[in-house]
Formats: structure tokens, sequence, C-alpha cells
């Protein structure tokens, strides 16, 4: 009797026996088409003889198409049908075979899930629900609760096991639609001992209970031990309320199996207007509930202080906000765990009546803080325990408000200068201080001492209003907890809210806190360390006599003409005053700063502009290409403005448009990296901001945990490991290279060769950036590109020698960018018809390879290798190393930069440095035996080697980033690690280069990076290594085990003043991720594992945001009154208020209207960002490419425009009537009376215009036709009007 | 080994030599790229006796690859199908 049914179905466990000489036909059920992909799982006798597969679509004729190796393990054969297919036969010869199952993959269309979320300002929010009741079961099932709800609910490590031939199955409780994902909990072990661990656990769905479709088969994970956590992912294809799940041959635990449930949110952040800025604070909850078992619940009220209560296991403790918080919010929970065994239940409710689960909270058995956004309003929280005890510190949410920088507004003749002004006494609770009355004034050296739980109540004598800096300094006597701070605003007895905690320090340290709310009294409250504090002040301003007229250069990272705190001051600009007849009589420049003279990056300052004199100020950076005007806004007053002399905040702010990637602020960062030891993807993604797994501290505890947004996207087989990433602006695409070495166990070739190219599609329909799909974009090898092979080696090592490196765009993201590392050359590719959806048909049809000039290199005694690319103010900068492999001297290794300008085709050297200093790698402890195989940077770093000459370190130029201001961080990789998977110095180091006010660029020296100084402290066995001896960026924040931990990818997040860094243990000794470092003074700031337990040699190779959107368009100015008729806006002459400004289309449709301000000033803007006013209107329609109309129909009532006449439009010289207008000027009138209306017709910003002169000390803008569809109106396209008294 | 080909319609030939197998105590699999049109293969032993598995070429043909693409709102879901029946030996 044969059991050759046993092949039919999906595989099972459950084999069909083919004997020697034997056959049997199998019936697909119907013909399937040629390109179909057949999967054969199977095992062999032997090796001898191979299984013939032969076709046929009606069981008549048959095809021979395939003869399937031996394996004895067993294994799956796939092939593509070459005929359209119903029938297979398999036929042995001399080796029997054994045959599980024959399969192929049907798909279909579903409808996406997520809903997008319409409302303004809200968000996607999913949680899990479980499954609501068992509705049936077959053979045997044990159950470690007891009970049938083990397999109910949400994962709670509650287990069911389903024996060999056993089913449960499970009721949602609802109809969950087709393209729904389920989440099935599973775990398999040995459960017998020898037995074996074959089958895969079958997943079937029915809509109603009755007829169940198999749609997927979970493999079995063999562990040892107690069962092992594994989470299955499967995808609806229909509409499903019923999960069944079976069991063949192998026995399997089932945890759970839920379903995510999807609401929109609101936001809490609070967006604020004028020229407020908004301040975070966290609340913790109030009160006790329910807390059976808990020993000292309350230690988990209140704000994260050290103190814990104890949850032993199955036990629950409810808190209480005392205050509902919105769906949107974030709460924030502190905790950590005894084991990894099981989650800790996290539950919300409004009225603490009815509950909902919104969480499952990540184990970690040191003390960590995980973030839930609410997505339901919450009250109360409930915790709840299964097997795993925890102590919890802190349940808390985070409040918004809007503050104002407090500063005094002085008249002219005056200045605001600030005074720190202490505590006039204390006030309230004192206990367990010590001299407290020495925490009042100012900062003196005499310290109030607070023992272990005490209490400082300071008055500050009169309200200080929200907004304002608190300084506090103080010591700590050990590190183990944080000072907290409270404050209230009328009552020395309360309430009190809490606005932070200040980190313990040892030696005397200041830290700031911005007050969110006014308050008059300050509460300090210690837990288990004692601190003593010195002083708590904070600045009150009055005005004083001054003759300076000044204001801060500031670089805009948000576009949102607001100086945010965090945003950097810009040095270098160049303010020129004009008096009133046009005479320039001042000309001054922004500081990069001076902490000694506390002067801040970005100041300017006349001292010799006669006060409360008219004045127009210009302000200009012919050396800073990249910056462009910002939008107008409460601080952004334009590049040109009119003051009167003496006063103060004329402040000016620039962005740098070719950085700008998206106006929401919490982009996707998404990474490559190679595998190693267990990891299998080779492209991660996770949200930039996401800091629910960090380590903040040198040396702190390890990070066990990994981001909760973090998401595994794709796999070398399907785009290799990329080693360049390009973020394709506007669209939520990645291109990326791969990497191209004969290291194939780490860095597997892409499927499609080393010359492909791919693009990962993280445009998700609810705006979210989650990873969608991806696609091939195209071969270079197609358009004859040669990239060499892995056959090219130098020194028997392939890497940098053949395939490509980086890539980048073009700032239009029409010409894509990529290093060929094979020749050296940069190659050019038109990707501007290609539509991502519609892939392969609209790839790219041509390439070009533009060869940068021998001369600029100047490499003697080797050759020039090119690796690293990026884009920085429309100028293609290029990275690489003169290799010495010719003289094999390291005097000839160099790192040189050079760049190619697209709109002028020029190539220029910007910087040449010898490798001169050690770094990277580290040397082998002779002591180690375990370091003598793994040699990833102990110990100091290695002197840079030649390459070819087989010893590491040889420098390779990974990866390049562009700071705000235009530092340029270089990644330094070594050449070895793309060859060898465990030998070489495995790690690099990363480096800065200044730029300068004439354009070039400076090393960073002996720790100095320009006007910065490094503050990284440094592993002792590396503080003296470095250019100039000493580093600026710290090279191993995770000191316990590695001095140099950079590993590849180097990113930089506009407005952030950080670099991000792919490294080796960015937390955890046994992770790879991402650290983030200060680029103000190179301190680390935290780290992020990526992955921990494995794959730390696993080496990231990429780094880049996810950007969706594009510099906006802006078209406004100011309307003023002409008082001397001559066109030109001069300085003294009124604005005009109240004014009505139309703009139209080209066929006079009005597209939005807008009411002059008191400046006169009025905009309209598509930046989808920001808060419309009546004179500042934003997310208009506006497109780049079509042309637009201002008109005045109306002058208004504001008292400005008596006697002023809507028809008496003065002519500016230059401009001509009834022209397109040019913006060749800033400053004149650009109106003219069209049927009795001030009109100015304006030209499509980008082809129509090629370029736009130098005026009135301005720099000269690049042709805009390089930036049409995506083009900012430049500063020289601002229409102001005028109008004159009637003659 | 000796590899001969002939181009003819019968098998008689005329054969050219196109190739020399290296002799392997173990099985192997050698290709060689054919000079010249070929129907019949002829292998000829000399001071070496071989066993020989099989004499295969390799044909192709153009599939279209299943598709896997959705309108805009959609996605792709997979399903592994298997065998529905096991039908007569052949």
């Amino acid at each position: 009797m044969t059991n050759y049914a046993n092949a039919t179905g999906v595989p099972d466990g459950t084999v069909a026996s083919l004997a020697v000489g034997g056959n049997f036909v199998l019936d697909l059920g119907s013909v399937l088409p040629a390109g179909t992909i057949v999967t054969i799982k199977y095992a062999s006798a032997n090796t001898t003889a191979p299984l013939q597969v032969e076709v046929s679509p009606d069981n008549n004729g048959y095809t021979n198409v395939a003869q399937v190796p031996g394996n004895t393990v067993g294994t799956t054969y796939s092939l593509y049908l070459p005929f359209d297919t119903e029938f297979i036969r398999l036929t042995t010869t001399t080796t029997a075979y054994t045959v599980d199952a024959v399969t192929y993959t049907s798909y279909t269309c579903v409808s996406s899930p997520v809903a997008s979320c319409t409302g303004a300002g809200q968000q996607i929010v999913s949680y899990q629900k479980g499954a609501a009741a068992v509705t049936n079961t077959s053979g045997t099932i044990t159950y470690t609760a007891n009970n049938l709800k083990a397999s109910t609910g949400v994962q709670n490590s509650s287990w069911s096991y389903l024996q060999n031939n056993s089913s449960i199955t499970l009721d949602l409780g609802t109809l969950v639609s087709a393209g729904n994902t389920v989440n099935i909990y599973n775990g398999t072990y040995q459960y017998v001992a020898g037995s074996s661990v074959t089958a895969p656990l079958q997943v079937l769905a029915s809509a109603d209970g009755v007829t169940f479709v198999n749609i997927a088969q979970i493999s079995p994970f063999v562990h040892s031990g107690p069962p092992y956590n594994t989470t299955s992912i499967v995808t609806l294809p229909i509409n499903a309320q019923y999960i069944k799940l079976q069991t063949n041959a192998t026995g399997y635990y089932v945890d759970a199996v839920t379903y995510s449930t999807y609401t929109c949110v609101t936001s809490p952040v609070v967006s604020c207007t004028g020229n407020q800025e908004s301040v975070s604070y966290q609340t913790g909850t109030q009160s006790i509930g329910t807390a059976t078992g808990v020993t000292t619940p309350t230690n988990a009220l209140g704000v994260a202080d050290g103190t814990l209560a104890s949850m032993p296991i199955n036990t629950t403790l409810t808190m209480n906000f005392a205050t509902t918080v919105a769906a949107g919010n974030t709460v924030a929970i502190t905790y950590s765990a005894a084991d990894l065994a099981s989650p800790l239940q996290l539950l919300v409710s409004v009225d603490g009546v009815t509950y909902t689960n919104i969480a499952q909270l990540a184990q970690s058995t040191t003390l960590m803080t995980s973030y839930v956004t609410l997505p339901v309003a919450a009250k109360y929280i409930k915790l709840e325990t299964t097997l795993t005890a925890y102590s919890v510190d802190a349940a808390t949410y985070t409040s918004y408000t809007c503050v104002s920088n407090p500063t005094t507004v002085c008249g002219p003749g005056q200045q605001a200068v600030a005074v720190n002004t202490g505590a006039v006494g204390t006030a309230g609770t004192v206990t367990g201080t010590t001299s407290p009355g020495n925490a009042t004034g100012s900062s003196d050296g005499a310290f109030a001492a607070m023992a272990a739980n005490g209490i400082l109540t300071l008055d500050m004598g009169s309200v200080v209003p929200g907004g304002t800096s608190l300084s506090f300094t103080y010591k700590a006597t050990n590190t183990t907890t944080a000072l907290q701070v409270f404050v209230s605003t009328g009552n020395s007895s309360g309430p009190f809210i809490s606005i932070g905690q200040l980190s313990p320090s040892t030696t005397s340290t200041t830290q700031t806190l911005v007050l969110p709310v006014s308050a008059e009294f300050v509460q300090l409250q210690t837990r288990t360390t004692p601190f003593s504090i010195d002083a708590v002040t904070y600045p009150q301003y009055s005005c004083v006599t001054s003759a300076n007229t000044s204001g801060l250069v500031f670089f805009d990272a948000n576009v949102n003409g607001i100086s945010n705190s965090t945003e950097a001051g810009i040095g270098g600009v160049t303010v020129k005053a004009y008096d009133a007849n046009g005479n320039l009589v001042a000309t001054t420049t922004s500081s990069y700063g001076n902490p000694g003279l506390n002067t801040p990056a970005g100041y300017y300052v006349f001292t010799n502009l006669t006060a409360g004199q008219p004045y127009r100020l210009v302000f200009s950076y012919p050396e800073r290409p990249e910056l462009e005007e910002s939008t107008y806004g409460p601080d952004n007053h334009g590049a040109v403005q009119y003051v009167l002399g003496a006063t103060q905040n004329h402040d000016f702010g620039m962005y740098v448009p070719s950085t700008l990637c998206s106006y929401s602020g919490d982009t996707r960062l998404v990474t490559g990296s190679g595998l190693y030891a267990g990891a299998t993807s080779s492209v991660f993604s996770y949200q930039y901001y996401d800091r629910s797994a960090i380590v903040q501290q040198v040396g702190a505890t390890q990070q066990s945990a990994v981001p909760a947004s973090q998401t595994q996207d794709l796999l070398p087989n399907q785009v290799g490991v990329p080693l360049g990433l390009a973020s394709q602006r506007g669209t939520n695409l990645i291109y990326m290279s791969p990497i191209s070495s004969n290291l194939a166990s780490i860095f597997p070739q892409a499927p499609d060769g080393s010359s492909a190219i791919y693009i990962a599609n993280y445009n998700a329909p609810d705006g979210s950036q989650s990873f969608q799909n991806y696609k091939l974009l195209m071969k270079l090898s197609d358009l004859g590109i040669n990239v060499g092979s892995t056959s090219t080696s130098l020194g028997g090592n392939s890497f940098g020698v053949q395939g490509l490196g980086g890539l980048d765009f073009s700032e239009d993201g029409k010409t894509l960018y990529v290093v060929n590392m094979y020749n050296g050359k940069l190659v050019q590719v038109d990707v501007s018809g290609v539509d991502y959806n519609n892939l392969p048909a609209t790839k790219p049809s041509n390439a070009v390879e533009l060869t940068p000039p021998s001369s600029l290199a100047n490499c003697s005694g080797g050759v020039w290798r090119p690796a690293a690319l990026r884009q920085f103010g429309g100028k293609i900068f290029m990275g690489g190393v003169c290799d010495a492999e010719i003289s094999q001297s390291t005097s000839d290794l160099k790192g040189v930069i050079v760049s190619y300008d697209p709109s002028t085709g020029v190539w220029k050297q910007e910087l040449s440095y010898p490798f001169n200093f050690n770094g990277g790698g580290g040397i082998i402890p002779p002591s180690s035996a375990a370091s003598a195989t793994f040699d990833y940077g102990v110990g100091g770093g290695k002197s840079q080697k030649s390459w070819s000459s087989g010893a590491d370190v040889q420098p390779v130029l990974m990866d390049l980033a562009f700071a705000d201001n235009g530092t340029m961080v270089m990644g330094v990789t070594d050449r070895l690690v793309y060859n060898a998977a465990t030998s070489g110095g495995q790690t690099g180091y990363i480096l800065g280069a200044w730029k300068n006010t004439d354009g070039t660029y400076s090393l960073e020296n002996a720790g100095k990076l320009g006007p910065y100084t490094t503050t990284a402290a440094q592993h002792a066995e590396i503080a003296s290594e470095g250019p100039g001896g000493k580093w600026f960026f710290n090279q191993s924040f995770y000191y316990c085990c590695h001095t140099y931990t950079f590993s590849g990818g180097v990113f930089i997040k506009a407005g952030t003043n950080e670099v991000v860094i792919g490294a080796v243990d960015p937390g955890h000794t046994g992770s790879f991720g991402t650290e983030y470092l200060s680029l103000l003074n190179g301190s680390p700031q935290y780290g992020v594992p990526q992955a921990v337990g494995i794959a730390k040699l696993s080496r990231i190779t990429g780094a880049q945001q996810v950007c969706d959107a594009t510099p906006s368009i802006e078209i406004g100015d100011r309307v003023w009154k002409d008082s001397n008729g001559n066109g030109i806006q001069d300085p003294g002459e009124p604005s005009l208020a109240g004014v009505t400004v139309q703009l139209a289309d080209a066929q006079g449709n009005v597209v939005a209207t807008a009411i002059t301000d008191a400046d006169g000033n009025y905009i309209f803007s598509n930046q989808p960002n920001l808060t419309s006013t009546s004179s500042r209107l934003y997310n208009l329609p506006i497109t780049a490419t079509a042309p637009y109309v201002l008109s005045i129909p109306s002058l208004g009532t504001d008292a400005s425009t008596v006697g002023v006449s809507l028809t008496a439009v003065t002519q500016a010289p230059g401009e001509t009537a009834g022209a397109t207008n040019t913006g060749l000027s800033a400053i004149n009138n650009d109106a003219f009376l069209v049927n009795g209306i001030p009109t100015i017709k304006l030209n499509a910003p980008g082809p129509a215009i090629t370029t736009i002169p130098t005026i009135l000390g301005l720099p000269p803008k690049r042709p805009l036709a390089t930036l049409s569809g995506t083009m900012r109106m430049p500063t020289g396209s601002r229409m102001p009007m005028s109008w004159v008294y009637p003659m | 080994m000796q590899v001969l080909v002939s181009t003819g319609t019968l098998s008689g030939g005329p054969y050219t030599n196109i190739g020399q197998l290296p002799a392997s105590t173990s099985q192997v699999e050698r290709g060689i790229l054919l000079p010249l049109g070929a129907k019949f293969v002829k292998l000829q032993t000399t001071g070496t006796a071989y066993s020989v598995d099989a004499v295969t070429y390799p044909s192709y043909v153009c599939v279209t690859p299943q598709s896997t693409t959705c309108p805009t709102g959609q996605q792709s879901v997979g399903v592994v199908m298997g065998a529905v029946t096991l039908r007569v030996r052949r």
C-alpha cells in the first residue's frame, strides 16, 4: 500500500515515499500558467540520483523540466514552470525519495487595511486585540493556565500546547477584513526527547467557522527548554473571523492569535502660533486603585524617580491620572522585568470600570521606559503581570504648553539685558535639608545639603513667566537617582507639577529647564541620592541704554520663521546698513559664537547707527550658496529689513533647501547592514526620534531592546546589502546601491548583480512611512556601464575596486548620481521619467559616466578610490582615498573629497588630507584568546595602511554627511572588513571638516572643529589619537569593550545639531545599530541598538531618512507708502496695513486673499505645516510650474492708508508696465495698474526664468531651471507694491 | 573522454571533436559550449573507462512571472497551494 497521497496539500510533515524506480502524478487542481514558481519539499535516501520532474497540462504528454538533486536532510527546490502545467510527475531512478508537498503560491489583491486619517493633525494608532473565545478543539491539548482561555486574549505567555495531530479554533470576535494581519504567538520545542521537529503549524482561516482555507504554514523553531516566543505575522487573503491552528507531526505551543485595531487620533503636540514654541513635561499618576499583592505600590506614583513598586506574577496595579488624557497622547511606562518570559500588560480606562488592553510591553531586565500612543482616552492605567514579576517606577503622560521667550522688547537707544536672579527664600515644605538658605540667591559655591528623600521648596520672589529658562547649580553624592523638579504658580503648598529631572553629577554642574508654566515656587525632591543645591536662578530682563542695533542670523531648520531654541545661529553672514538716502553707512558680520564673551553664534551688532533713525539692513552670504531665506515669520524678518537705529531683535532665518526632507519632523530612518551570526535582514528602519530603546550615557547599563517602531524591511536575496542609500524627496522612496564584495556570508551579492539599483517604497497609504514593498529600478550594465565583478581585486580583496559606491540625487531629484568604484567615475542617470508604480516600463534608458579630473586628487604612488557620495547645496560631493597601492607608502595615503556642480559642469577639490594618524580597528590584547579571533576595536587604534598590503586598517572613505553650518562629516571604515568575516580591524572612525567663511574646508585638528572644541570623553587608549592627537567626535560610545565603534553609514538630519552613525555596540555588548553624536561638541547623545544578542559584526553600511516633502513655494512681500514717489522702499517710508492682496491664477481664478499686517507684509505659500493668519496664508495649492497674478482690489480702512489712492501707483526704475515681473529687485515697486487695479504678473519660478543677477550686494542665485517643480520663490522674487499720495 | 558532435541527420557522422572532458573518479558535471550546431553527440574513451549519466542542453523559453502588482490602495497576498489529488500512476 502506497502513501503517495501524503504529497498532496501543503507541507505538513507527512510524506509520500517514492521507492527506487517509482513515480506518481500530482494534480495541481487547475492549469497553472508558465512562469509560475513551483516548490517541492522533499528528502532523499542518498545523493546518488536526482529526482526527475516532468510536467503536463493534460496528464498525457510529459516534458522533463528539472532534475532535483538529492538531499538527505530535507530541503525545498523551486523551479519556474516553462509551460502551462496542471500535472506534475515525480520519478525516481536509483535513489529513493520522500516528498512532503508540491506547492505554488496563489496571489490575490486585497485592500490595504489601514485607513488614512483625514482630520487635521491626526495620526493612526493601532493596538492588538486577541481572540474572544475557543470554539472547537481536536486531538490533545494541554494548558499552562489549565483552562481554555490560554490562547485567547493577547500575548501573555499563557500557553496552550497542541500535541501532534491536534487543532484549536479561535473566534476573533469580529469579522476581520482581508488584507489585515494576524499575529500568531507560538512556540515549539522538542516536547519528547528524541522526537523530531519536522512539521509546520497549519494556519486556516474562515469567515463562518465552517469552511476553512489554509492560508499559511508556520515553520518550526527548534528550541530546548520552555516554550520560546515566536511571532508569526500572516496577512489575511480572505475576510476571517475564525482562525484554526492545526498540528501534524509536531506539537506546538500557542499563546495568542491577535489582529490590529486601527484608530485615528489627534496628535497632542500643540502647534504654537506667533513667536511661541512648544514645551513638554511629564505628569505621573496621582493615586493607587487596585494593588493586591503589590509591594510599595505608591512608589509607582508620580514621575520616574528610581523608586519602584514590586509586582509579583499574576498581580494587578491600577493607578489614576486624576484627569482624562486624550487619545493620541503618549504614555510612558518605566519598569523592569525579573526575567524575559512574559510581557507586562498595559490596559487603560476612562471610567475605571471598562479597560482596554492597548499594549504588551517588551521584557527588559534592566530599567527601561516604553512609550505607547493612546488609541483611546485614558484616566486610569492598569498594569497586569502573568508569568513574570515586574518592578514599576512610573506611568506618565506628556503635557504640552506654548510659551514665549520672555525677552523684553526695548525702544530705540535701549537694549534688553538679563540679570540672573535667584530665589529670595525658602517657603512651604522643607525637610531633610541642611542650610536651605544656601540655595537662595545666585550661585556662590555655598550649598544647601539635601539628604535622601528630602524636600526643598524655594520662593523665586515673583511669578516667573512660562518660557523662562530656570538654571540649577548642584552636585550629587552618587549617580543613582535624579533630582526631581516641581513648580507651583502661586501657592507654596502646591499643587506642584513635575517639570523634569536633573541628572546626578558628583561634580558641581549647572543644568537648565524651560518653565512650561508660569511659577513662583520651585520644589526640589531627592530620592535615594542626596544632592547639594547651590542656586536656582532665572534671567530677569530690563532695558538699559544702548547704542546697539543687533539681531540673530539663525538656521530655521523646520522652516517656520521662528528661532526655536534648538536651532543654531549662522556665522559669517554679512549685514550692511543703508540710511534713508541709500548710502551704505556700516557693515558687520554675524558671529560664529564666542562662549567666553557669551556671544551666541549668529549674533551681529552695529554700534554706530543713530538711535531712532531709519535704516535698511541687507543680509548677504556669498560663500554659502546652499542657504536660502526661510519663510517669513515672527523671528525671520527677511533678507532686507527696515529698522530704527539702536533697536534689537532684527533676526534673519535661513535654511538649506537641499536638505529639507519633511515638515513633520519625525521621519523614518533607513539603514543597510550586512549579515552576521544570525542576522538575516539587510534593510532596517525605525522612526528617527524613537527613543523607546536607547542608552543615554557612556558606559551605562546595557539596552536589551530595539526601538518599538523598528521593522526589518528587506532581505539580501531581494536587494543585496545596500551600501548607498538616497532619499528622493517628496516621494517616500529610498534608492539603494548594493555592496559588492567576495565575502558572501556577510555581504551577499544582490540578486540582479552588482550594477543593480533598487527602490524601497515607504509611501504608506496612512502617511506613516512604514515599509511597503520594493522594486528593481535598473541594472546599470544594461545601459553599458561596466562596474567590474568580484573577480576584480586588489591585494586579494574585491571591495572598493569594483561595484557601486554611494548614490544620491540632484537637488531637484530628477538626476541620480552613483559612484562606479570599478573606474572611479561618477555615473549620472536621468530618473525624471521614472514612475515607481509603472516599473520596469519607466526605467531609465541611458546613463553617462563623468570623469573627475585626476589633477584634483593628485595621487602619487596609487589610485584615487572614491566610495562616498552626497549632494549638498546642489553640488555632488565624492569622497575617496589615494590608495598608495603602487608605492605601498603610507605617506602617499590621503583622503580627497571633490565636488561636481551640475549647473556649471565644474569639478573642484574640496578637501585633501593625509592619513598620518592612528584610527580604527584596535590592537589584539595578547592575553585574550577570544580577541585573537575577534579583533574589533580593543586597545589603541592602528596606523593606516596602503591598499593591497593585506594589513588593517586600509581606510575607505565610506560615507559623507553635511551639517546645517556646512560642516562635512566623513565616515572611514577598514577595507579589510568587507573581505574577512572576523579578522582585521572591524571598525573605523568619523571625523569632521569645518566650512570656512571663504567656502574652503579645514579638517578637525586636536579636538577642534572650526570654533567648536570637543567635550567628548574618549577611552584612555585612544585619547591621543586622531588628527592633531585628539578626536573631535566620541569614537567609542559604549565604553565597556571597544575603542572604535563606527562601522559605516553617516547621516545628519537638518536642524538637529547631531550626526547619526552606524556602529557596533551602540549600548549593548552584542549589538549593532546607531549612535547620535553632537555636532557642537562631539559628545554622544544616545545609542540605539538595532539587533541585540546577535550580529554585532553585521556592520551598518549606510543610513538615510525617508522624505515626504520638497521645499515650498512662497509668494509675497510688503505694501508700503512710497512717500517720495521714487519707486524704491526707502528706510522710513511707512507700511500700509489692512490692504487686501489677491492671488489669482493666469485665468483669473482667485487662489487666496490676504490682508497685510501692521508691517505691510503678506505671504502666500504652499507650505503645509504652518498655521495661517489673515496676512500669512499657507497650505495653498500653488505649483512651481504655473504663472500667477497678484492684485490689490481694496486698500481697506486702516489708518495707515488714509490719503493713499488705489490708482496712484509709482513706477520703479527698471520695471516695464505690463511685463511679467522678473523679481530683479527686492526693494522696488513691482506693481502696475491693469484695468485700474494695481497688479503684478508673476512668471512660473521654474524654467521660464534662467538666472537672477546680483543686486544690491545680494549673492547671485543659482539658475532656477535646476530647481523647477520644487522651487521656493527666492528672496529677490518677493513682490513689493507701493502707492503714493495723489498728485 | 573525447566529445564529438555531428550536425547531420544521421547518426553516422561525420563527427567533429569539440572537447576533452578531464577524468574524475567521482561523479561530476561538465559543460562544453557547442562551436557548431549539433544533433548527435559521440563520446569516446581511450585508456580510461567512464560511466556516463546524461548529456543535456538547456532549453530556453520566455515566460511571464506571476504578477504581484495591485492597484493603488491594495496589496498582494500570497497563499501557498498544494496538489489537490493524486492521479493515476503512469
